[in-house]
C-alpha cells in the first residue's frame, strides 16, 4: 500500500511520526513543567506567601504593641490619636495578611481562625487599654498590656509559629515533590528522546530506502542505455509515486529512444540505398545528356524546314483569298442574273394565268353564246311549227290560202335558215370550244414550263448560292490557313529559341550532374558514418 | 382566238402581234357590222319577198298534187295527207297510260285539250332502228277521232306530185300495205291517214284482256 504513496506523502508522513513524537516529548515537558510550574506557584502561593503573611502578622502584631505602648505613653490626646491611627492602620494590615493566610493556607483552617480569633479578642482588650487609658487609667492599661495583651500576643504569636511551621514543612513537601517530578521527567523525557531519534532513523531509513534502491536500478538502466543497449527495460515495481512515474517515463523514454534509433537505422538504410539509386541515375544522365544534345541539333534543322514550309502554305493560303473574293462577286452576279430571270418568269406565270383566265372568260361567253342559239334553235323550231301549221291552214283554206301557203312557206325557209345559221354557229362554238381548251392546255403547258424554268432558275440560283457558300468557306478556311501558317512560323521561331534554351539547359544540367554526384558521393559516406554510429546501439 | 401558232415552240419568236390585233379589229368589225343590217340589205330583202309575194301563184293541176306534212322518225321520212292534219306541236308532258296497248305511248294537254298519243312504230310493228327524239306531236283529225301522232322532226307541208308517188314494196318498208300510199322519190313514205283514222284497232276499249 505504501508503494502506493507518493514520496511528499511518504515524506511527511515519516516526518510527521516523527514530528508527532517530538509533539508528544514537548507536550509531556510542557506538562511536567507545568506542574513544576504548578508545584512553584503552589509554593509561592501557599508556604512563601503564607509564611509572608505569617512574619507580617508578627511583624504588625509587633507594631501595634509598640503603637499600644505609644497609646500608653502618650502625652496628649493628638500623640494617642495618632498611636491609634498606627493601630488601626496595622490592625488592617493583619487582617489582609490574614485573609491571605485565608486564602492559601493548605491545612485545617482551625490552624489560622485560631490566631484570628485571637487577634480579635486582642482588638477587645486593646480598646480596654485605649479606654482606660482615655479615662487617663494609664496604669491600668499598662498593666492590662503587660498581662493579658502579653498574654494574648504570645499566643497569637505561638499560633503564627505553628502556622509557620506548617507553612515551612509544606514547602518542603513541596520542595520534594519538584525534585521528584523533576527526575521523573527527565527520565521520562530521556527515553522519549531516544525512541523519537529511532523512530525518525527507522523513517528516514525507509524512506531514502525505498527512494534510492529505485534510483538506483533507474541510474543502472541508464547506464545500460549510455552503453548503447536500448534493449533493457524498467521493472514495473507497482510503485505509483513520483519516483515510480519517473521510472516510467524513462522506461517509455528508452523505448522511444530504441524506436527512434531503429528509425534512424532504417533511414540509413534507405538513404543509402537511394544514394546508390541517385549515383546510378546521374551516371544516366550524363549519357542522355549527349543524346539531348544530338537531338537538338536535328531538331533546329527540322524546324528551319518546317518554318520554310509554312511559310509557302501562308503565301498559298493568301493567294486562294484573293481567289475566293472574286469568285464570291462573280457568284454574286449570277445570283443576281437568276433572280432576274426567275422575276421575269413569275411575269411570264402571271400573264399565263391572265391569259388562261381571259381564254377561259371567252369560253363562258361562247357558253352563253351556246344557250343564246340555243334559244334561238328552239325559235326557229317553234317558228317552223307555225309555218308548218299555217301551211296546213292554207291548204284548209284552199285557194284563198295559196297567198298565206306563201308567206308559211317562207317563214318556214326563214325557220330552216335559222336553223342552219344555228347549227353553224353551234359548229363554230365548237371550234371555239376546242380551240379555248387548246389554248387553256397551252397556257398550262406554257405555265408549267415557266414553273420548270422557274425551278431551273432557283436551282441554279441555289447551286450558286452553295457555291458561293462554299467559296466563302474555302477563303474563310484559306485565311485561316494563312494565319495559322504565319503562327506556325512564329511558333517555330520560338521553337527554334527553345531548342538554343535546351542546348544550354542541357549544358547546365550536365554540370550540375557532376554536382549531384559529387553530393551524393558526399551523402554516401555522411551515410556510412551513421551507419557505423547506429551500429553500437543494440535495438 | 385562231391564233394557233402559240403551240409550236418554233414560232414563239416569231409571233406577229401586229397582224393579229389587225385580225382581232376586223373580227369586232365584223361582228358588229353584222349584227346591224345596212338599209340597203333591208331593202333589198323586203324587195325580195315582196316579188316573191306578187308572183301570181302557178296553176296548177291540183288533183296531180298531194298536200302533205313531212316529218321524221326513226330515220325515216314518212309524210301524212296535210288535210288529216289539224295542226303539230312540240311534245310536252306525256302522261303514260295503265292497261292500254303498246303503241299507245300516253295522254297529252294541248292547249286545254287532252288527246292520246300513238307510237306509229309501235303500230306498225316498225323495228326499232335509229335514235329517236320524238319530241313533235303531229295531231291527226278525221271527223270525231283525233289523236296525236309522234314524230321526230317536222319536215313541213310541201307537195307532192301523185305521178311521183310510186307503189311500195314490201322490201322497201316495213309499213303494212294497206297503210301506204306511196314512196317517193326521195324515198318519202307517205301514209294513208285516212286509214289510220278510221283502223279500229286503234280504238282502244276499256276492257282489258288478260
Amino acid at each position: 500500500m505504501l508503494k502506493k504513496v507518493g514520496i511528499s506523502k511518504r515524506l511527511s508522513l515519516g516526518f510527521g511520526v516523527v514530528i508527532l513524537f517530538i509533539i508528544a516529548i514537548g507536550t509531556f515537558s510542557l506538562n511536567r513543567m507545568e506542574v513544576l510550574a504548578d508545584l512553584t506557584l503552589k509554593l509561592y502561593n501557599h508556604p512563601f506567601q503564607v509564611s509572608n503573611a505569617v512574619l507580617e502578622v508578627d511583624r504588625n502584631i509587633v507594631s501595634i504593641h509598640r503603637s499600644m505602648k505609644d497609646v500608653v505613653l502618650a502625652n496628649n490626646r493628638a500623640e494617642m490619636e495618632a498611636a491609634i491611627e498606627q493601630v488601626s492602620a496595622c490592625e488592617k494590615k493583619v487582617y489582609e495578611s490574614f485573609e491571605v493566610i485565608a486564602e492559601r493556607f493548605l491545612g485545617d483552617s482551625g490552624m489560622y481562625e485560631e490566631p484570628l480569633e485571637a487577634f480579635r479578642q486582642w482588638k477587645s482588650i486593646r480598646d480596654e487599654v485605649i479606654g482606660l487609658i482615655q479615662a487617663g487609667e494609664k496604669d491600668a492599661a499598662a498593666a492590662i498590656t503587660k498581662g493579658k495583651g502579653a498574654a494574648h500576643i504570645s499566643l497569637i504569636t505561638e499560633k503564627m509559629r505553628a502556622l509557620r511551621d506548617f507553612a515551612y514543612s509544606k514547602a518542603a513537601e513541596f520542595l520534594g515533590d519538584a525534585q521528584g517530578t523533576r527526575a521523573r521527567t527527565q527520565r521520562i523525557f530521556l527515553s522519549l528522546l531516544v525512541v523519537t531519534t529511532l523512530v525518525g532513523i527507522g523513517v528516514a531509513l525507509s524512506i531514502s530506502r525505498s527512494m534510492t534502491t529505485r534510483i538506483d536500478k533507474g541510474v543502472e538502466v541508464a547506464t545500460r542505455v549510455m552503453e548503447g543497449d536500448l534493449t533493457v527495460r524498467m521493472p514495473d515495481d507497482g510503485y505509483e509515486d513520483e519516483i515510480g512515474t519517473l521510472m516510467k517515463s524513462f522506461g517509455q523514454m528508452v523505448d522511444s529512444l530504441k524506436n527512434q534509433i531503429g528509425d534512424i537505422v532504417e533511414g540509413t538504410n534507405t538513404l543509402s540505398s537511394a544514394t546508390s539509386e541517385i549515383l546510378a541515375s546521374t551516371t544516366q544522365l550524363a549519357s542522355s545528356a549527349g543524346e539531348t544534345a544530338t537531338a537538338v541539333t536535328q531538331t533546329t534543322a527540322t524546324v528551319e524546314e518546317v518554318r520554310q514550309t509554312a511559310q509557302v502554305s501562308s503565301q498559298k493560303a493568301g493567294e486562294v483569298a484573293e481567289q475566293a473574293q472574286q469568285t464570291a462577286q462573280i457568284s454574286q452576279g449570277g445570283r443576281q442574273a437568276t433572280e432576274k430571270s426567275i422575276a421575269g418568269m413569275t411575269h411570264i406565270r402571271t400573264q399565263t394565268a391572265a391569259i388562261a383566265e381571259s381564254v377561259v372568260q371567252l369560253s363562258e361567253q361562247s357558253q352563253v353564246i351556246g344557250s343564246i342559239i340555243a334559244t334561238v334553235d328552239d325559235l326557229a323550231e317553234q317558228s317552223n311549227l307555225l309555218a308548218v301549221n299555217a301551211a296546213i291552214e292554207a291548204t284548209r283554206a284552199g285557194e284563198e290560202g295559196k297567198g298565206f301557203a306563201v308567206v308559211a312557206e317562207e317563214i318556214r325557209n326563214l325557220a330552216e335558215q335559222s336553223k342552219q345559221a344555228t347549227t353553224q354557229v353551234r359548229g363554230i362554238l365548237s371550234d371555239i370550244q376546242q380551240a379555248t381548251s387548246a389554248a387553256v392546255m397551252a397556257a398550262e403547258q406554257g405555265s408549267k414550263a415557266v414553273e420548270t424554268g422557274m425551278e431551273q432558275s432557283s436551282q441554279a440560283d441555289e447551286a450558286i448560292r452553295v457555291l458561293a457558300d462554299n467559296v466563302l468557306e474555302a477563303s474563310q478556311a484559306a485565311v485561316q490557313i494563312a494565319a495559322s501558317s504565319r503562327e506556325q512560323v512564329a511558333g517555330m521561331e520560338q521553337v527554334t529559341l527553345a531548342i538554343e534554351n535546351i542546348k544550354e539547359a542541357s549544358v547546365q544540367n550536365a554540370a550540375s550532374t557532376q554536382q549531384v554526384e559529387t553530393s551524393a558521393r558526399n551523402l554516401d559516406e555522411v551515410g556510412q558514418r551513421l551507419k557505423e554510429l547506429v551500429a553500437q546501439y543494440k535495438v | 382566238m385562231n391564233n394557233r401558232g402559240s403551240s409550236e415552240p418554233s414560232r414563239l419568236t416569231d409571233i406577229d402581234w401586229q397582224k393579229i390585233y389587225e385580225r382581232l379589229e376586223n373580227t369586232r368589225t365584223a361582228a358588229e357590222d353584222g349584227l346591224r343590217e345596212s338599209p340597203e340589205e333591208r331593202r333589198n330583202v323586203l324587195k325580195n319577198r315582196a316579188r316573191a309575194l306578187a308572183r301570181p301563184p302557178e296553176i296548177e293541176n291540183v288533183e296531180a298534187y298531194l298536200e302533205v306534212v313531212e316529218f321524221g322518225l326513226a330515220g325515216e321520212t314518212y309524210a301524212v295527207e296535210s288535210i288529216y292534219v289539224r295542226d303539230v306541236h312540240p311534245l310536252k308532258e306525256l302522261t303514260p297510260l295503265p292497261c292500254t296497248p303498246p303503241f299507245v305511248l300516253g295522254i297529252v294537254n294541248l292547249r286545254g285539250q287532252i288527246l292520246s298519243v300513238v307510237d306509229l312504230k309501235k303500230f306498225f310493228d316498225l323495228p326499232e332502228k335509229g335514235l329517236s327524239d320524238l319530241d313533235r306531236v303531229i295531231v291527226l283529225r278525221a271527223g270525231e277521232m283525233e289523236f296525236g301522232v309522234l314524230a321526230d322532226s317536222i319536215g313541213g307541208a310541201r307537195r307532192i306530185r301523185m305521178s311521183e308517188l310510186q307503189g311500195s314494196l314490201p322490201t322497201l318498208t316495213d309499213v303494212r300495205e294497206e297503210y301506204l300510199k306511196g314512196v317517193t322519190g326521195e324515198r318519202t313514205v307517205v301514209l294513208d291517214a285516212g286509214k289510220l283514222l278510221a283502223d279500229t284497232d286503234i280504238i282502244v276499249h276499256e276492257e282489258v284482256e288478260g
